[in-house]
C-alpha cells in the first residue's frame, strides 16, 4: 500500500490548511493525486491519508477524489484501488453530497478508525456481498454462492462488479479444480 | 428614512431595494437610518451592496445619517465603513468608548470581508472556522458543515457573478441552540443571466432560474457541481435553519416548513443570500 499525505497538498497549493477547499484548488491538486496513483504497482492501493485535514468541501472533492474514482472505474489506471483513510465526518458528507449531486454511479472505500466501509452509490446486493467479503477476509464465487444461496454465475457477477468498481482486490489462483479468482479487501 | 428592516427577516429588506426605485439620485445619496434598531448579516450585506450599486450608477458615495449609537458601533465593528470607504461614509459623531470588543474569544461576528479571489475565500473560511470553534466548541461536524457552506457560497459568488462579493457572519445565542447567520452578496450578473449564458432559456422567471440552480444546473463550462446551492440548502435546512436567495427580481426562501417564492420584486442586480444554521447547544 502506498500512502499519500493529503496535508502535503497545502504546500503544493500554497494554502495554509487545515482545509481543502474550492474547485480551482482541487483542479490543481488532481494531477498530483493522479501521479501518486499511477506510481502504485498494479494490484495495489493508494491510501489517501486525511489526518490533519479538517474539511474537504464538495467542490474540491469533485475535482479530486470523485474524479479519481470516476477514472478508476473507467479503467484509466488499471488494476489499482484508492482508499480514503480517516476523513472527517464533514469531508465524508461532502464527498457523498458530491457523488449524489453528480448523480454518479460510483463508490469509494474509506477507513474510519479500524473499520473500512463504502460510501457513495452502490447497489444493495453488492454492498451485501462487500460486507461478506469484509467479514470473511476473502471470498471466491463458490464461497459467496454457498453463503448466500446464489447461482454461481450470480455470485461471480457480483464479485466481478465490485472488482470493476474498484472496491475489491482480485488475485488469480490455480488449484486442482482449475483457475479461480479470489476477492479480498485491501488490508 | 429607511424603515427598521435590516434586522428582520431577509424578505423585509425589500423595503431597502424599493427605496432605490422610489428616489432621485440626490435623495438616495443620503440614507437616513434613524429608524434602524437592529442589523442582521443579510441586512448589512444588502445595505453594502446598495451603496456599491449606487456608486456604480452615479460615481458618488452614499452618506449614512441618523445612526443610533449601537448601529453605528455595529457597522464599525463589522468594518462596514472601512471596507466600503469608496462607496459609503458617515459624518455622524462617534465616541471610540462605544466601540465593540474585537477579541477572538468574545467575538460574535466575522467582519464584512471581500470575496473576489480564491485566496480570499480560503482566508475568510479559515477565519470563520477559528471563530466558529470558539462559538460552538468542538462540535466538529457542525463546524465542518458551516465551513462547507461558506466556501461553496463564496465560490459561487466569485465564479458566477462576474463581480466581487462580500460576506459577513454573526452568531446569536438562543435558548436551546446557537445560530450562525451568514449574509453574502454581490451585484454581478445574477443567477438568471449566469445560467442563460450556459443553457439558454430554461425558465420563465428569475425564480425559475433560482430553482434550477437549486436543482443543480450549472453555468460552469465542465458542467460540474451546479451552483452548489442545493448542497447549501441541504446543510442549512437539515440543521433547522433556512436559506434565502434573492436574485434580480425573484426570491426563494427555504426552511423545514417549506418553500416560499416571490416574483416581481424591485430589480436589483446580482445575488444576495442569507443562510441561517442552527447548532444545538451542549449546556
Amino acid at each position: 500500500m502506498k500512502r499519500f499525505e493529503m496535508t502535503s497538498l497545502f504546500a503544493k497549493l500554497q494554502i495554509p490548511g487545515p482545509n481543502l477547499l474550492l474547485r480551482n484548488y482541487g483542479q490543481s491538486a488532481f494531477p498530483i493525486l493522479e501521479q501518486a496513483l499511477e506510481e502504485v504497482p498494479p494490484g495495489q492501493i493508494l491510501a489517501l491519508i486525511f489526518a490533519g485535514i479538517s474539511v474537504m468541501d464538495t467542490s474540491f472533492a469533485e475535482e479530486t477524489v470523485i474524479e479519481l474514482a470516476s477514472r478508476l472505474i473507467q479503467e484509466s489506471y488499471g488494476d489499482r484501488l484508492v482508499l480514503l483513510d480517516q476523513p472527517t465526518p464533514a469531508t465524508i458528507d461532502n464527498i457523498e453530497g458530491g457523488i449524489a449531486r453528480l448523480k454518479a454511479k460510483l463508490a469509494l472505500l474509506i477507513r474510519e478508525g479500524a473499520k473500512m466501509r463504502v460510501i457513495g452509490h452502490i447497489e444493495p446486493n453488492l454492498i451485501e456481498t462487500w460486507h461478506l467479503v469484509s467479514e470473511r477476509g476473502e471470498l471466491t464465487a463458490r464461497m459467496l454462492a454457498d453463503a448466500l444461496e446464489l447461482e454461481i454465475n450470480t455470485a461471480s457477477t457480483r464479485l466481478h462488479k465490485l472488482y470493476k468498481a474498484r472496491l475489491l482486490l482480485r488475485r488469480e489462483e490455480i488449484t486442482s479444480e482449475g483457475r479461480q479468482h479470489i476477492y479480498a479487501l485491501p488490508l | 428614512m429607511i424603515p427598521d428592516v435590516l434586522g428582520s427577516t431577509p424578505d423585509m429588506a425589500e423595503s431597502l431595494f424599493a427605496f432605490l426605485h422610489g428616489s432621485t439620485p440626490e435623495k438616495l445619496a443620503i440614507l437616513n437610518l434613524a429608524g434602524v434598531s437592529w442589523i442582521h448579516p443579510y441586512g448589512a450585506v444588502a445595505l453594502f451592496e446598495v451603496c456599491r450599486y449606487f456608486h456604480r450608477l452615479f460615481q458618488k458615495r452614499i452618506h449614512l445619517t441618523g445612526l443610533r449609537t449601537p448601529i453605528h458601533a455595529y457597522l464599525r465593528r463589522i468594518d462596514f465603513f472601512e471596507r466600503g470607504k469608496d462607496v459609503v461614509y458617515t459624518s455622524e459623531p462617534f465616541s471610540t468608548k462605544d466601540d465593540m470588543n474585537r477579541s477572538l474569544s468574545s467575538s460574535n461576528m466575522l467582519e464584512i470581508s471581500p470575496i473576489c479571489a480564491s485566496h480570499q475565500i480560503y482566508d475568510v473560511t479559515t477565519r470563520a472556522q477559528r471563530i466558529l470553534t470558539c462559538w460552538l466548541g468542538q462540535t466538529h461536524a457542525d463546524i465542518g458543515r458551516i465551513v462547507t457552506l461558506i466556501s461553496e457560497t463564496c465560490s459561487n459568488a466569485v465564479d458566477h457573478s462576474g463581480d466581487k462579493g462580500v460576506i459577513t457572519i454573526q452568531k446569536y445565542e438562543q435558548k436551546y441552540f446557537t445560530e450562525a447567520m451568514l449574509g453574502i452578496g454581490d451585484i454581478g450578473q445574477g443567477i438568471q443571466q449566469s445560467l442563460m449564458a450556459a443553457h439558454g432559456s430554461i425558465a420563465p422567471t428569475c425564480v425559475g432560474y433560482i430553482q434550477k440552480a437549486l436543482a443543480g444546473f450549472t453555468a460552469r463550462p465542465n458542467k460540474r457541481g451546479g451552483l452548489g446551492l442545493g448542497r447549501i440548502r441541504d446543510i442549512a435546512v437539515e440543521s433547522g435553519g433556512n436559506l434565502y436567495i434573492r436574485s434580480e427580481t425573484g426570491s426563494v426562501y427555504i426552511s423545514s416548513s417549506g418553500t416560499i417564492v416571490k416574483e416581481n420584486l424591485f430589480s436589483f442586480p446580482g445575488t444576495q443570500i442569507s443562510i441561517t444554521f442552527q447548532s444545538k447547544r451542549r449546556d
